[in-house]
């Protein structure tokens, strides 16, 4: 799957509405902005453990046929620094953390975690078949299944880069 | 809420638990009935595969995000009738 014309990429994010506003509504402590016109996506919570506000962006440009380009940003500034970036730990039953010590989140949904965009991982095949990268690491083919992801890790995150 | 009820003849009704999923890609929750004795990775590609979910590596987990042994039965994980579960991936990352 290549990338997609922008007006695909508009309307399937609007199709992904309700289940994105269904998310947040099960975890209030999510507030969950999604932009289809701009094609971006912004999360914000607490850290579950220092309580630090987190901010998560999605630059969605060529969803679905590329994953987005996640990012924690400073929510001050919208700035990606290494302090906005969560501890990895994870959740008794899961097998790794999403949040890599490069400070990127490595997993086949991210875009940031292919080496063509400098992420570590060369063996998943490119960007264009991330849905079918990498069977035994985190599967999230919708930006709820992204979301759920994330939050589910970030609830094993012992704190924020210093 | 939606309901989809996973029928299992062959199991008395005693021995089967009600279960309620949500998954993060639908809205609305589906519900479920499952032999106690089921796994827990088996009842979650079930469910899995209910909502439209391809591959991956599903789980439950309670609304307190703690996530279930797939390898031990629903039974042996304390789920109890009417319980609600989060239809989770454990693939895991790095």
């Amino acid at each position: 799957m290549a990338a997609v014309p922008t007006t695909v990429t508009q309307a399937v994010i609007t199709g992904e509405l309700p289940a994105i506003t269904a998310w947040a509504d099960r975890h209030p402590l999510w507030s969950v902005t999604v932009e289809p016109e701009a094609r971006r996506l912004t999360a914000d919570t607490p850290h579950p453990v220092s309580g630090t506000a987190l901010r998560i962006t999605a630059d969605l440009d060529g969803y679905p046929g590329l994953p987005p380009l996640w990012q924690f940003v400073d929510p001050a500034t919208g700035q990606s620094v290494p302090q906005a970036f969560p501890l990895g730990g994870a959740p008794p039953g899961i097998n790794g953390t999403i949040f890599h010590s490069n400070r990127v989140i490595c997993a086949p949904w991210s875009r940031l975690a292919y080496g063509e965009h400098g992420g570590p991982h060369n063996d998943w095949g490119g960007l264009a078949s991330w849905k079918n990268a990498a069977p035994t690491y985190t599967k999230a083919d919708t930006l709820a299944d992204m979301l759920d992801q994330i939050a589910l890790h970030l609830s094993a995150s012992p704190g924020t880069h210093p | 809420m939606s309901i989809e009820t996973e029928q299992v003849s062959t199991t008395p009704k005693h021995d089967l638990l009600t279960v309620i999923i949500h998954a993060p890609r639908e809205p609305e929750p589906k519900t479920f009935k499952f032999p106690r004795t089921e796994l827990v990775g088996a009842a979650a590609r079930t469910a899995a595969d209910a909502f439209g979910y391809e591959g991956g590596n599903p789980s439950f987990a309670t609304e307190q995000n703690v996530v279930l042994d797939r390898d031990k039965s629903l039974e042996a994980e304390h789920v109890h009738d009417e319980q609600k579960l989060n239809l989770v991936d454990v693939g895991g990352g790095v």
